[in-house]
């Protein structure tokens, strides 16, 4: 057992591949209800295999009119990750902390195949990791190696594990028909050893990507969020070098670049919990969606320097967009800007039928995806 | 148990290990209960807490005591509860006396749970006295009563008196002593407000941490001082200090919107255009104001808005934002 201290199944989940996986190596003791966790840290020791109770397939949270989203599709299959970084937005959002796992995959199958068949036009790109780490509990519970499994079906779909672990040996042999894109959350060491507590380390992200590029996945990155530290540039600009050391641009499937942003509740939450962080403490403004961000100048400084970076070691190929930022951000730093969300997720889709053939099933057609 | 006639010297009244009522502000003992007494004498007797050494700690009757003292009574009728009485149960018995008092205030309850600890009642037993207090019975709200009742005096009373809600208590209990006590330091020349307490330590915090000083440092800076130490009204030195701390805690803004307004400036637009846009610079957006009075000012205003310094101003403005 890795990081979690006690792993417990539901009664209607003991017979779940999940479940009699990790009862071959491990403790399990089982229970009748999965138990309630207030503690934002105490949640993160214990884990639960649990069956599927109501919808999980939904839209990111983040989502809102007045700044440009991609349209990722979530799946609400993990909730809480042992991993404890001071930025985690969970902190100050989860009323049951104890970290869960949905077991019942036929079940999220079937819903994710019911809501996607609502709209056949269009190309889903999935991810299971709003509300936690897709690999964190992959030594204890190899529940990303089931969804990829259960995932491989689904033509119309694109499945995102994303990650701050090196945890990949599970996911080298499997039979994932080209369908999956491991993604890492990067960041220079200095933020991730000051910042992203108990994570896999820079250099072992990239050796799993280097693995996972061998093992045929696509690959993703997301520098969300970035973090202001001295030498950040430097930092920064050394990160895109090394991923594209050893992540050919053609395997990339998309990266993201998104800045530190938190609702003011949390920013009491993240100093109560990581008294040693001073990452609360930078100029900040509360932007429209009503989350504290670097001010604007900055985070055109940030954007433009990292995408500069990712262009000259990565060249123009690999798709690479905001998160959360209104369109005049988009035009300082890219150049360009979608006219909507709808918009972005065209571009995203037509980005991967371009690039990965046979990968999106149909030619996504601009005036669906953005009809207006 | 007997009931037994103490002299009043005998009776640790001020000094009783259970006088919680000065902590949780019901020191005023003048008796609402004179009349009945003196109509009918002392029909409920005191209770007492014999210690170890004999002592005997007033517990229930402060009351009582304090008119009988008054009168100028020999001796009074008392319950005396054994050395071995678990502090507990004393404690539940200071409670229902002082209740009232306590439920209407959060500084209160904060400073009975104190006394309640002082008188070396366990954790586990506080927890349990935490819900008859109406809070949530949970190790968590103990520690932050804790982290509360830790706060210097001067600001534990200054809470009590502005009626700080838990919330704010626990908020401002997270704040270094040394800051706390550096802007109450202030409270002579500074207006302040609950939630001008709350502002200023939080802004003075951030800038400690962004810039790495501690607060001793902050308490010589020349600005600070000169401010303080300046003329104008408790008011305007507030006002000023919280442009101050705004300024340090935001330096870029600061210098886009000054870079921003002398740009604006410069034009020397006629007074009927007033140029404006989000200070925060979040919104990209120019407002451009036009009020004019009559046919002609109008279009005075058109034709200076349509001059190439107006233009290339308007540019360089959005170039900003």
């Amino acid at each position: 057992m890795t990081l979690i201290k006690n792993i417990v199944v539901e009664a209607g989940q003991l017979n779940s591949p999940m479940a009699r996986q990790v009862g071959a190596e491990k403790t399990v003791s089982a229970v009748e209800q999965a138990p309630r966790t207030k503690d934002y840290r105490d949640g993160k020791k214990i884990a639960v295999i649990t069956g599927k109770k109501g919808d999980v397939f939904g839209s990111c949270a983040s989502m809102s009119q007045e700044y440009i989203c991609c349209n990722v599709k979530v799946l609400s299959s993990v909730s809480n990750c042992p991993f404890d970084c001071s930025y985690c937005f969970l902190q100050n959002y989860l009323t049951n902390t104890t970290t869960m796992m949905i077991a019942d995959m036929d079940a999220i199958v079937a819903e994710v195949e019911e809501k996607t068949a609502a709209e056949p036009w269009r190309f889903f790109r999935i991810g299971n990791w709003e509300l936690g780490d897709s690999l964190a509990l992959e030594p204890d519970i190899a529940s990303a190696a089931q969804l990829i499994k259960a995932f491989r079906p689904l033509k119309q779909c694109v499945l995102e594990l994303k990650t701050k672990s090196d945890y990949v040996d599970n996911l080298l042999d499997l039979d994932h028909d080209g369908r999956v894109v491991i993604a890492w959350s990067m960041n220079p060491q200095a933020v991730i050893g000051a910042e992203e507590l108990k994570t896999a380390s820079l250099e072992r992200r990239l050796k799993a990507m280097e693995r996972v590029v061998a093992a045929g996945y696509m690959v993703a990155v997301h520098f969300d969020p970035m973090i202001l530290h001295e030498g950040w540039q430097k930092g920064y600009q050394e990160v895109a070098q090394s991923i594209y050391e050893v992540v050919p641009p053609q395997r990339m499937a998309w990266l993201s670049i998104g800045s530190l942003r938190f609702n003011p509740e949390m920013k009491k939450a993240m100093e109560s919990n990581f008294p040693r962080s001073r990452i609360t403490s930078e100029e900040m403004v509360l932007g429209g969606d009503g989350k504290m961000r670097y001010v604007k100048p900055v985070r055109t400084e940030m954007y433009r320097l990292l995408y500069e970076a990712l262009r000259r070691y990565g060249g123009d190929d690999p798709l690479i967009y905001l998160c959360m930022e209104r369109r005049d951000m988009w035009e300082k730093v890219f150049g360009y800007s979608p006219c909507s969300i709808g918009h972005l997720d065209y571009i995203m889709s037509e980005s991967l039928q371009r690039r990965f053939p046979g990968l999106v099933h149909e030619q996504p057609q601009r005036e669906l995806y953005d009809p207006h | 148990m007997n009931i037994k006639q103490i002299p009043l010297q005998q009776i640790h009244r001020q000094q009783s290990l259970f006088r919680f009522r000065r902590s949780v502000g019901l020191d005023n003992e003048q008796t609402t209960l004179s009349d009945s007494l003196q109509r009918m004498g002392m029909l409920m007797p005191v209770l007492l807490y014999a210690d170890r050494d004999g002592a005997l700690h007033l517990v229930d009757g402060f009351q009582r005591l304090a008119y009988a003292a008054g009168q100028g009574w020999a001796e009074v009728p008392c319950r005396v509860l054994a050395a071995e009485t678990s502090m507990l149960a004393l404690v539940e018995i200071v409670l229902q006396e002082v209740l009232v008092q306590v439920e209407d205030n959060f500084i209160a309850k904060v400073r009975f749970i104190d006394e309640a600890l002082v008188l070396g009642v366990t954790d586990e037993a506080l927890q349990a006295l935490l819900s008859k207090l109406s809070l949530e019975s949970h190790p968590k709200v103990l520690r932050r009563l804790r982290a509360v009742a830790e706060l210097p005096d001067e600001v534990l009373d200054f809470c009590a008196e502005k009626r700080f809600s838990m919330k704010q208590c626990f908020h401002i209990s997270r704040h270094p002593a040394g800051l706390l006590k550096l802007v109450f330091s202030w409270r002579d020349q500074l207006f302040l407000t609950a939630s001008l307490v709350m502002e200023l330590c939080e802004d003075i915090k951030d800038y400690l941490r962004a810039e790495q000083v501690d607060t001793d440092t902050f308490a010589r800076d020349g600005e600070v001082i000169a401010l303080l130490q300046g003329h104008g009204s408790p008011q305007q030195k507030t006002k000023a200090l919280r442009q101050l701390l705004r300024t340090r805690r935001n330096p870029v803004l600061t210098r886009v919107n000054s870079e921003m307004s002398d740009i604006s400036n410069r034009l020397n637009l006629p007074t009927a255009v007033r140029i404006s846009w989000d200070p925060t610079l979040e919104q990209c957006a120019i407002k451009c104001m036009v009020s004019v009075s009559s046919h002609q000012e109008w279009l005075d205003v058109v034709r200076r808005l349509h001059e190439s310094d107006t233009y290339d101003a308007v540019q360089k403005l959005f170039e900003k934002i």
